[in-house]
């Protein structure tokens, strides 16, 4: 089953089928939502979207871990936003701040209005180079030819943010173990289910960043040695949704380096991650 | 209707001069060869014309061409006139020559220039910042097709490089100059629809 089988599956099951592909970004993303549940820019109910928000993301599907880390950081943001917002307003009689006075959510519209204009900007460049493409000249015609593959347009090496397991995804273990991405993300929205949004409060600045985690995971799996982990074992041990996207974004990470081993005995049976040769030696002694 | 051989500071020809009644017709020979848009100084230049009177030349032979009502037409793009197909065939051109067919920019192509558009010169890490994604693998892509350029370095840490966009950007987008791009929309106005307005029949 590829991992759209899965995404469309979820669909039906009340899930999100839109794919998050189809943003350029987390801000794109914020701007979809904002029109899609009619709010104000200018006044964005900021628990509600941050909710939507993660809602999006939570079964992100990610090869590409720039793009990811960015939807991660807007998470960040806006967790860190709806924090500030619930903390009490100072009593009148003290001194304020500047900060005090500064609706937190300011930087995010401003960031938004400004992307929202280039964007629509685009949209009317869109429209002159689809007219200026159906004249053409001896030579290839006005600008020439102009492939740009895929959706990302040439982003850092990576295509779709979803792929078909199997067909182009983290190369399919040359061992022949048959964990497929699908097994992986299955395994990532089990834990993301068990994982509640913790008090926004204590989740505000907390970040954790993949190569942290590969750090962590790597000491785990030496540690662990012969016996392996289970992979579901490792994800739980985030406390927060966030945590578990990045610790799975840091397990492909790991996998894609060929430093990982991945097995399951049977269908959607336990998958155990293994070290291989070389894990750790970046920071170790060549063995 | 217009004698282009009675201005004084016509400079010298590389060679000879075409009589004034052939000279729309050596504007045309001209047009179909130039690989690229053919500047009125340029012409000029070569037909011994001052720059306004190669360009006075090129409007009054587009001016026919319009009236013939052909297949070709006379455009003007980036920074020159150019012999072009008419783009209702567009679909019998695509026909004959498939691979005549661009694919549609990416999103994330089409925001990129936008923002060096109007913005230019500008650094990755503003594009960056607007878009709120790295911009790195589409900057490559456009860099590679010609659409922008490096146009310098910025002072400071650094001294990161300044990104603009080119005449080939220009005629992608059916642009004479940057002045023709249409009005980057106003933050109040976003409510518009950013479709139409600045449409025109004007090439």
């Amino acid at each position: 089953m590829t991992v759209e089988d899965m995404a469309a599956r979820d669909g039906r099951r009340g899930g999100y089928r839109v794919r998050l592909d189809v943003f350029e970004g987390p801000l794109d993303l914020l701007l979809h939502l904002i029109k899609r549940e009619e709010m104000d820019i200018y006044d964005i109910p900021i628990a509600r979207i941050t909710a939507q928000y993660l809602e999006y993301i939570e079964g992100l599907v990610v090869l590409d871990l720039d793009l990811a880390s960015e939807f991660l950081l807007m998470a960040a943001t806006l967790m860190d936003i709806k924090s500030r917002m619930l903390l009490p307003r100072p009593a009148p009689d003290r001194f304020l701040t500047e900060e005090d006075l500064t609706d937190p959510r300011e930087e995010l519209v401003v960031r938004l209005l400004e992307y929202k204009r280039y964007k629509e900007a685009a949209e009317s460049l869109r429209a002159r180079a689809e007219e200026a493409g159906r004249r053409h000249s001896r030579f290839g015609g006005p600008g020439g030819p102009l492939p740009l593959p895929g959706p990302e347009g040439g982003r850092a090496g990576s295509g779709a943010l979803l792929r078909p397991a199997g067909a182009s995804g983290p190369e399919g273990d040359a061992e022949g173990t048959g964990v497929t991405l699908a097994d992986l993300v299955r395994g990532l929205q089990s834990v993301l289910r068990e994982l509640e949004d913790g008090p926004a409060v204590e989740v505000g600045r907390e970040t954790v960043t993949v190569e942290e985690k590969v750090a962590e995971m790597t000491s785990l799996l030496l540690e662990a040695g012969e016996g392996g982990l289970d992979f579901i074992g490792l994800l739980r041990r985030a406390r927060t949704r966030l945590e578990a996207v990045v610790a799975f974004l840091a397990l492909l990470e790991l996998h894609r380096r060929g430093l990982v081993r991945l097995r399951q005995e049977r269908p959607f049976g336990p998958i155990t991650v293994w070290a291989r040769p070389g894990l750790g030696e970046e920071k170790v002694m060549p063995a | 209707m217009t004698d282009p051989g009675r201005s004084t500071s016509r400079p010298p020809a590389e060679a000879g001069t075409p009589p004034p009644e052939k000279v729309k017709a050596a504007l045309e020979a001209l047009l179909l060869v130039s690989s690229e848009p053919l500047s009125p100084r340029r012409a000029g230049r070569i037909l011994g014309l001052t720059e306004t009177e190669a360009r006075t030349c090129l409007e009054l032979l587009a001016e026919d061409w319009r009236r013939r009502d052909g297949g070709l037409e006379i455009v003007e793009v980036g920074g020159g006139f150019r012999l072009v197909t008419r783009p209702e065939y567009d679909e019998y051109v695509a026909r004959l020559e498939p691979s005549r067919v661009k694919p549609p920019l990416t999103q994330a192509a089409v925001e990129t220039l936008a923002i060096i558009a109007y913005r230019q010169p500008v650094r990755r890490a503003d594009i960056e910042r607007v878009r709120g994604v790295r911009c790195e693998g589409v900057l490559g892509t456009l860099l590679e097709r010609g659409l922008i350029e490096e146009v310098g370095r910025a002072d400071g840490p650094g001294r990161p490089i300044l990104y603009g966009t080119t005449r080939r950007f220009l005629e992608f987008f059916g642009l004479r100059d940057l002045s023709e791009l249409p009005p980057l929309p106003e933050v109040d106005a976003l409510r518009d629809d950013g479709e139409g307005g600045a449409e025109g029949g004007t090439l």
